[in-house]
């Protein structure tokens, strides 16, 4: 069982970020890389090598599921577990997440409190 | 004329016969005449024929031999002695003797053969030189002499002497027959002489001299002679000249200077007798036979003959016939006659008479006289088939005849009914249009009477114009003979007598009998139809204008698929004209994949009659003419038309209300996400400082905080409850199903909910689980939804520092989650709304309590989703028990897999409502104190396939009942350490418990000895509540069946009226009813009499109920009860009795089937 420490993040409203990074740094105590799109998460990830992505759906310039299709063309991050984390979760549309290769999905809004619990929880699930 | 007739026949079948009969035997007695004619002829012929053979015969023989004799004449020896004589001077030199003696030797011998032979008239001696030398002959007195040599005579000029001369030795000469002459003169009488000579040749063969035979013929000739019946034989010679004939005169015609010869006399055998040397014929000529024979008497010269003529006259011929065939004949014409008249009189009789009366008969039958019959037994054959066959064809007359006329008759009477009584008018015209014939109708119709119209002209009956006009088209239908009216029904309007007018159907036909020519009208007041069709109308217009205005598109085809009507509507939303798509097949209107398979769908509905479409409501796609396609919903329905099946198709192009829903699905998704994303990072914030990661707060901030936190914890379950609510409405919230434990998620839930209930100062406790895992397949996240949303429900309704006690219970097919708080309840008026949206009981509470409403409505939606069911009980005061059955997953049948389509929900409760439950091993809690007996029960419950527990007082039933869970309860009512009664209070009292079925046994006898079999034990039936009237009515009738039912009295205990009054009409015909209000009365009653049935309201004004079964079971004959608690009639009702009772006498298996019974139907009722 590998431990989780590096996650990519790519959310577009910074509000949310901070959220989110406390919520994962603090309370989780990951090691967490934010981009502000998909763009940036692309740009950023070979040199982060991240262990698990965590994305946000709705961005400008690339949005996280065009983002992630990008970067499944990256040899070294084509088996890397991705947590889509949005608002949009029509069944239909967290269907196509999964379809897609997310290994899950994260409704917003998210209890800060226990996210990185949720995080881990998939990431063993993962593991496992 | 009848005899006339009959003589016609008659006599011409008398002279037909009589001249054919006639005719036959003439001919036949002609012909026989005439063959006997023939044949008497030819006898004759022949007869003739032989007599001059003979005659023949006779003549040449008669020469033979006189040939002879001349020979033998000339072989004496005189004659050559003589000659040698003569040769020798008169002196024989043979004999010596002189010529004279041997002249009278030779004188001698011819004497003597004279004197032998008178027919014979000379005989001489001549020498070569014609000397007579001898000659003796007979004379007319018949002497011979010899004549002296002085008489003798030179003969050479004769022409025999030359001629003999001329000949050889034994030759002789015949010579003609020639009429003897003395010295040259004819003798007379006549003497036919013949003469014979034969020449003499001396020795040296010289011919010396000849010896003459002068022949008489008259011997020779005798056998020719004639007869006095006028037969004549005649003899000529070869020159034609009579040597012998009937008539002296005719004979020797070239001697005596007659030139008679044959040729003259007969010149037809004349000529004959150049070509034949015989002939016999008829000469018809001369009437008679005649013929000749010709002799040749020279052998020498074949020229020289004699004929013997014949001539022989007719009646000689047939005299012999003549008389025989007169009499022939006469006999023949005899028989005829006889004969004719003997077939004249049959005939007449056998074919004339019938023939003649068939004809009498015929003309009768002609005449029309059909009664002439024939008496068929006078005749046979084919008369009397002919006899037969005309009575028969007059009988067959007769009958048809009258049958034809009774049809006739029969008709007309039709006819005239029909005429009379039909409802149409039949009027009848001439060429004018006079008014012939009127009948009932047409006056009903026209108000007229007969005599009112019968002469006037038709056009009375019609308004202007047409009675101006119908002059004018008679003349014109006269004269031209164009049919305006006539054959063609038309409609016009008529008058009535009343001078109203009225639409009229009129058919008009032309007719002409007997050369006159007639119309006849057919009559019809159409003014109701009229008015009917006019309605037709209208409302066909309605409809097509409906059809025509209406938004949706209809379209309907045929069987086969073929478009047959395609409204406006339908031209619209799919851009086609009418002609385009009539007749065409309606899959032109779909796009593939449907339009391939459209064929198959339609055919597949008629074959099997499956409905895939039909009847149901679809969304479909459409393809219009531009080739664009469009989502449709489209309504399908059947029709069968005249036995024709056509489809109708209702069609409604909803692209705008799929882009409305689109829009209203994107809406939300994007107003979910655009309220969701401020609101992540208002909680993320809040929640993060409230955690403490950003370390200590003041008190004040924390609070404020926390409002903050909470209020936005609010927002976001408002958010999510209305996405979840859109989901639900478009059916579109997704499931995630496993098959998990549901204590397990029961028990999470409550963790998760307990920080919940600390804030509201409520615990939630786990009363009771199920020992085994409890399997269900359902979707754990929404599960725990619906326990949040029970449990935050109960929470926010209980009391301070309460308890919400939820348990998970088995039964059955399902497992049950109760959630029970001790609030104040429901109130009654909100019970039937409260699984509606946005519903809460009181708008305050809301504020207080939180909560969006839509919780429950969320909340039913999932359960049911997932095949369960929810319900609820709530008593004013008592608190409310939610429960949430679901479905148990079972390995063998699979709960299906429910689709977002909302009917299939509801087949699937309807299927849970129906289902079954499950044997399974249910656990009977046996409360009974006598060990005995509690062994027998647990023997059944086990046979029955039942665990069991055994409780044998109070304190140990309770225990139990603590402890565990069962699926019913057998309750001995007497039971040490406290009652059985009380024990059942309390039961009911639990909540737990509260539904748990119980049945009370109680054994009866007491001294230990067990009955098994029979009424050992009477049992308490349970019956559920709320009661209603007829399970009452018949759970009492049953009671009382059990006894007698004639004279049955039964006991109603029961405070309130009303219900007193419905149980008395319910029960008055059954039995007797008595009623006591007030336990006491009941009591007082009970202690004086006994009834066969007792009926207890619990809740009495001056005690329970129940305290009166005690009495009722100390009896030896134990009384049914039951126990019913009334209706709610009010919201404030004081008690509900949950339960009812009934105590009836049965046995054993009896007492097993109620149990299960009473299992079955708890758990059925559970499953609601």
């Amino acid at each position: 069982m590998v431990a989780l420490e590096r996650i990519l993040y790519a959310e577009d409203e910074p509000d949310i970020q901070q959220v989110a990074s406390l919520a994962l740094e603090l309370v989780g105590g990951y090691n967490l890389k934010t981009c502000n799109s998909g763009l940036e998460a692309l740009a950023e990830i070979e040199a982060y090598a991240p262990q698990l992505l965590l994305f946000d759906v709705m961005m400008p310039d690339m949005d996280g599921p065009t983002a992630l299709e990008k970067i499944r063309e990256l040899e070294a991050f084509k088996d890397t577990p991705v947590i889509f984390m949005t608002a949009k979760v029509q069944p239909n549309e967290v269907q196509g997440y999964l379809d897609m290769g997310a290994v899950d999905v994260i409704a917003k809004p998210f209890d800060p409190m226990t996210l990185a619990a949720q995080i881990q929880e998939i990431w063993e699930k993962v593991q496992a | 004329m009848f005899n006339r007739f009959k003589l016609g026949l008659r006599g011409k079948t008398t002279i037909a016969l009589g001249g054919l009969i006639f005719l036959a035997l003439s001919a036949s007695s002609t012909s026989s005449y005439w063959q006997s004619k023939k044949v008497a002829e030819q006898k004759v012929i022949e007869l003739e024929q032989s007599k001059f053979v003979v005659l023949q015969h006779e003549i040449e023989s008669s020469l033979s031999h006189h040939h002879k004799n001349l020979l033998s004449l000339h072989d004496v020896p005189p004659v050559q002695a003589i000659f040698r004589a003569m040769a020798h001077q008169g002196l024989d030199p043979e004999s010596g003797d002189s010529r004279e003696e041997w002249d009278a030797r030779l004188k001698t011998i011819f004497t003597a053969f004279l004197s032998n032979q008178p027919e014979y008239l000379q005989l001489r001696l001549l020498d070569a030189a014609g000397n007579e030398l001898v000659r003796v002959q007979t004379n007319s007195n018949g002497e011979v002499i010899a004549s002296a040599d002085s008489a003798l005579q030179n003969k050479a000029s004769s022409l025999y002497v030359s001629e003999t001369l001329k000949l050889k030795a034994g030759q002789t000469y015949y010579s003609d027959v020639t009429l003897n002459r003395e010295h040259g003169i004819i003798q007379q009488p006549h003497v036919p002489v013949l003469r014979l000579a034969s020449p003499v040749h001396n020795a040296d063969g010289e011919v010396v001299g000849l010896i003459v035979i002068n022949l008489s013929t008259d011997r020779l000739f005798s056998g020719v002679k004639s007869d006095g019946r006028g037969v004549q034989r005649n003899i000529a010679n070869e020159q034609g000249y009579y040597i012998k004939h009937i008539d002296a005169d005719k004979t020797f015609g070239l001697e005596r200077g007659l030139s008679y010869t044959i040729q003259d006399a007969e010149p037809g055998l004349a000529k004959l007798v150049k070509t034949t040397d015989y002939t016999i014929r008829r000469d018809i000529e001369h009437k008679e036979l005649n013929g000749f024979q010709k002799i040749y008497f020279s052998p020498q010269d074949h020229s020289r003959y004699w004929l013997l003529m014949l001539h022989m006259p007719e009646q000689v011929v047939f005299a012999e016939i003549a008389t025989a065939l007169d009499e022939m004949l006469l006999t023949s014409f005899g028989i005829g006659l006889f004969a004719l008249l003997l077939i004249l009189w049959y005939v007449s009789r056998k074919f004339l008479s019938p023939i003649v009366i068939l004809a009498e008969s015929a003309k009768q039958l002609q005449k029309g006289n059909l009664s002439v019959r024939v008496d068929e037994s006078k005749v046979s054959d084919e008369f009397q088939t002919l006899y037969i066959a005309i009575n028969a064809f007059a009988e067959n007359q007769k009958q048809s005849t009258l049958l034809l006329e009774k049809e006739v008759d029969l008709q007309t009477k039709r006819l005239s009914a029909v005429i009379d009584n039909i409802v149409d008018g039949i009027i009848t015209i001439g060429e004018r249009g006079t008014i012939e014939s009127f009948n009932p109708a047409a006056r009903r119709i026209f108000g007229y009477e007969n005599k009112e119209v019968i002469g006037k002209n038709v056009k009375m009956l019609m308004p202007e114009p047409y009675q101006s006009q119908h002059d004018g088209y008679l003349d014109h239908h006269l004269r031209t003979g164009e049919k305006k009216v006539i054959g063609i029904g038309r409609e016009v309007t008529g008058r009535r007598k009343d001078d109203s007018t009225f639409p009229m159907e009129l058919a008009v036909s032309e007719v002409k009998i007997e050369g006159v020519r007639h119309f006849v009208g057919i009559v019809r007041d159409i003014t109701e139809r009229k008015v009917f069709e006019q309605k037709i109308v209208d409302e066909k217009k309605q409809l097509s204008a409906v059809i025509d205005n209406v938004v949706d598109g209809i379209i309907t085809i045929g069987e086969r698929g073929s478009i047959e009507s395609f409204n406006p509507a339908a031209r619209r939303i799919f851009g086609y004209n009418d002609d385009e798509v009539i007749g065409q097949n309606v899959k032109m209107l779909m796009p593939e994949p449907y339009h391939s398979e459209h064929d198959g769908y339609l055919h597949n509905h008629i074959t099997t009659g499956e409905k895939k479409v039909i009847g149901i409501g679809r969304e479909v796609t459409g393809r219009r003419k531009d080739g664009s396609t469009f989502p449709m919903e489209l309504a399908v329905s059947e029709v069968v038309i005249d036995g024709v099946r056509h489809f109708v198709g209702i069609t409604r192009d909803i692209t705008e209300r799929k882009r409305v829903e689109q829009m209203q699905k994107e809406f939300i998704s994007t107003v979910s996400h655009e309220l969701r994303t401020p609101l992540t990072s208002i909680r993320g914030s809040l929640g993060l400082i409230l955690g403490g990661v950003t370390g200590e707060l003041p008190e004040k901030a924390k609070a404020l905080l926390t409002i903050a936190n909470n209020n936005s914890e609010r927002l976001i379950h408002l958010i999510n409850d209305i996405l979840d609510m859109e989901k639900v409405a478009a059916g579109e919230m997704q499931f995630d199903y496993a098959l998990v434990n549901l204590t397990s998620v029961v028990q999470q839930a409550i963790e998760s909910n307990e920080g919940y209930g600390d804030e509201l100062k409520v615990s939630f406790k786990l009363v009771e689980v199920p020992e085994e895992q409890v399997i269900v397949r359902i979707d754990e996240k929404r599960t725990a939804q619906v326990m949040s949303n029970l449990m935050s429900n109960a929470a926010k309704y209980s009391p301070t520092d309460d308890t919400v006690e939820i348990s998970v219970s088995v039964s059955g097919k399902l497992v049950r989650i109760s959630v029970h708080d001790h609030g104040k309840g429901i109130p009654e008026e909100f019970k039937s709304r409260i699984f509606s949206k946005f519903a809460q009981a009181d708008s305050s509470d809301t504020r207080q309590k939180g909560g969006t409403g839509l919780g429950l409505n969320i909340t039913k939606a999932i359960v049911e989703q997932q095949g369960g069911s929810i319900g609820f009980e709530s008593l004013a005061g008592e608190g409310t028990t939610f429960s949430v059955d679901l479905p148990l997953w079972v390995e063998e049948t699979a709960v299906q897999e429910p689709e977002a389509e909302t009917e299939e929900i509801e087949q699937i409760q309807t299927e849970k409502n129906d289902a079954k439950p499950q044997a399974y091993k249910a656990r009977i809690l046996i409360v009974e104190d006598d060990r005995d007996v509690s062994k027998l029960l647990s023997m059944m419950m086990e046979n029955a396939g039942y665990s069991f527990h055994q409780a044998y007082d109070f304190a140990d039933a309770v225990q139990h009942l603590k402890n565990n869970t069962y699926a019913a309860i057998t309750l001995d009512l007497m039971i040490p350490g406290g009652s059985g009664l009380s024990l059942l209070r309390q039961l009911r009292h639990d909540k737990a418990t509260s539904e748990l079925p119980v049945i009370v046994v109680s054994a009866k006898a007491r001294d230990g000895k067990l009955e098994v079999e029979g009424e050992a034990i009477s049992m308490v039936n349970w019956i559920e509540k709320p009661i209603n009237q007829k399970k009452l009515l018949k759970s009492i009738r049953a009671g009382i069946s059990s006894q007698t039912t004639s004279g049955s009295c039964v006991l109603h205990v029961e405070d309130d009226p009303d219900i007193a009054m419905i149980v008395d009409s319910l029960l008055g015909d059954v039995c007797q009813v008595v009623h006591a209000e007030t336990l006491q009365l009941a009591k007082d009653l009970l202690s004086k009499q006994k009834f066969d049935l007792v009926l207890l309201d619990i809740g009495l004004p001056d005690g329970s109920g129940l305290d009166l079964l005690p009495m009722l079971n100390r009896d030896e004959q134990q009384t049914p009860v039951i126990i019913f608690s009334a209706q709610d009639v009010s919201p404030e009702v004081s008690v509900q009795v949950r339960a009812t009772l009934m105590k009836s006498k049965t046995d054993n298996s009896k007492l097993m089937q109620q149990i299960k019974l009473a299992i079955q139907k708890n758990d059925a009722k559970r499953g609601e």
